[in-house]
């Protein structure tokens, strides 16, 4: 290795969907209460994660997810992208959803994957 | 933890704790040791010229080298860094000196590489008595003194730590061990070039020292060693004797005349470096200051001048270092950076776990400028608030 191709490293830690969710978070923010309006909240702080969910339902389907989240990059690319994927979705399925696909997608650490599962716990919350 | 910088990405240097840029007089001091065909002779083959041409630039840098701690030239022993001359002077006097004793006092903030030297001491069955200092990170010598046992034979006590800044009140801590017999020595990595030693006054026995926090080179380093009276240490490294039998191994003239020439700038330049980045330190912990919710770990006045170790509050440690990869700082010893643990040197000073992941090392030197400063200012203060206002509770209404 050359020092001009040492110099060339990047770092390895954070694919690309990442760090674009991480710098530019989709539907952050949360919708003032009001009918159609379902909240859920899931984590703490002081285990490293917490995730507010702010849904809004037209009939049975889910209009919009806006968020509110405290974590790792990985666990705020999550969210953010989850409110993407979950705007279209009959609000039945809410309670089946699970982030696995979303994890393998942003390339979501082995070590990191439980962090998920707040995410998965605040989405199933809003299908009640 | 990792470091805050992606390597290949960040565009302001502020890790001067971790390592220096090599000042480029020792740069080209060393280019010349290596590229001289003079000077291409091994420093102990003095039986021709080429050799005693390198033996006299070794021992030129010795002299260099001892004049910033006040010492005596033969005192100062070549070594790989302040890792192995941590490891020389622990393992080495404890083991020469077992028969005097077998505690030893030191500290839960001291370096990896006093502590681990310090475990296989305990595997090999010495005592060892950790001080946890105070929430400012000092070690106060009256803890030392009542730590001390009859059987004490050696106490070990960085001078500045290499995460918080703060420097120990070494020259009380000498005096109380030179009164009671007991070996003394002190990392000093973190503090030669930029605090004043005097080896003597401090009543120091045994001192660490690195090239690469000095503006030297990587790779090399040197013990101080108390030689009046002799202090019996035995060598780590066996082979051809160089150094006086205590550690042996061909001395790389380049990285020894580098580590000289750092060493002799330090004592001329140490002084001015440390006013300049005192002022460019306090710019910095103002202009941070500003996003609110930030503390300054370790002691607010005893502590040197280029470093500034700060705990963010409602921000996830691991994206605020994201957030800021554009600095090159760290989040705990870069020396530990494969550890996802938080710094054991924060949580000794009762942080709990989320402030010690919260808290960046921010370090500058003799190359730091404003404007350095200035761009640290501003990533701070676009993140910090950023990220605090994607957070549950923040005011951050939906449009």
């Amino acid at each position: 290795m050359t020092a001009e191709s040492a110099l060339s490293v990047t770092s390895p830690d954070y694919s690309v969907l990442v760090v674009d969710h991480f710098h530019r978070p989709r539907n952050a923010g949360e919708f003032p209460p009001g009918p159609g309006i379902r909240r859920t909240q899931a984590g703490n702080r002081q285990a490293g994660a917490e995730v507010s969910l702010s849904v809004r339902i037209a009939g049975d389907t889910v209009a919009e997810v806006r968020f509110q989240a405290f974590g790792c990059p990985h666990f705020l690319a999550a969210t953010s992208l989850a409110t993407e994927r979950l705007a279209g979705m009959p609000v039945e399925a809410l309670g089946r959803w699970t982030a696995g696909e979303l994890g393998r997608e942003l390339g979501v650490p082995v070590e990191k994957r439980g962090r998920l599962l707040i995410l998965e716990d605040a989405v199933r919350a809003a299908a009640q | 933890m990792t470091t805050a910088a992606a390597p290949g990405t960040s565009s302001v240097y502020l890790d001067y704790a971790a390592t220096t840029p090599v000042d480029p007089r020792v740069a080209a001091l060393m280019c010349e040791c290596l590229q001289s065909h003079d000077l291409c002779g091994n420093p102990s083959s003095t039986g021709h010229a080429f050799g005693r041409r390198a033996r006299a630039l070794v021992e030129s840098a010795r002299r260099q080298v001892a004049q910033l701690l006040n010492a005596r030239p033969e005192t100062i022993v070549w070594t790989s860094g302040a890792t192995e001359s941590n490891n020389l002077a622990l393992l080495g006097a404890a083991r020469f000196n077992a028969s005097r004793g077998k505690h030893i006092v030191s500290a839960r903030t001291e370096h990896k590489a006093v502590l681990d030297p310090l475990k296989r001491l305990e595997r090999e069955g010495f005592s060892v008595t950790y001080l946890t200092p105070d929430r400012g990170g000092i070690v106060h010598p009256e803890q030392v003194v009542e730590a001390l046992r009859p059987d004490t034979l050696l106490v070990s006590l960085m001078h500045v730590n290499n995460e918080t800044g703060v420097v120990q009140d070494i020259g009380a801590v000498g005096a109380a061990c030179r009164q009671r017999g007991i070996l003394f020595h002190v990392d000093a990595a973190q503090s030669a070039g930029k605090v004043p030693i005097d080896v003597e006054a401090l009543g120091v026995d045994l001192m660490s020292l690195t090239a690469h926090k000095v503006y030297g080179p990587k790779g090399v380093g040197a013990l101080y060693l108390r030689r009046r009276p002799p202090l019996g240490l035995t060598p780590l490294i066996e082979g051809g004797g160089q150094e006086g039998g205590l550690r042996s191994g061909t001395l790389a003239t380049h990285q020894i005349a580098g580590m000289g020439l750092a060493f002799e700038l330090a004592a001329s330049e140490g002084a001015a470096d440390s006013a300049r980045v005192a002022a460019l330190r306090e710019r910095l912990w103002q202009g941070i200051g500003t996003v609110g919710g930030v503390r300054l770990n370790g002691h607010p006045q005893q502590r040197i001048a280029g470093v500034l170790n700060v705990a963010f509050s409602d921000v996830e440690g691991e994206s605020l270092q994201f957030s800021l990869r554009d600095l090159a700082v760290s989040a705990g010893a870069a020396c530990s950076s494969e550890s996802e643990e938080p710094s054991y040197v924060l949580r000794a000073l009762g942080l709990s776990d989320a402030e010690a992941r919260s808290s960046l090392r921010f370090s500058l030197g003799r190359f730091s400028t404003e404007a350095d400063v200035d761009f640290a200012i501003g990533c701070v203060r676009r993140e910090v608030p950023r990220l605090r206002g994607l957070a549950p509770g923040a005011a951050a209404p939906a449009s």
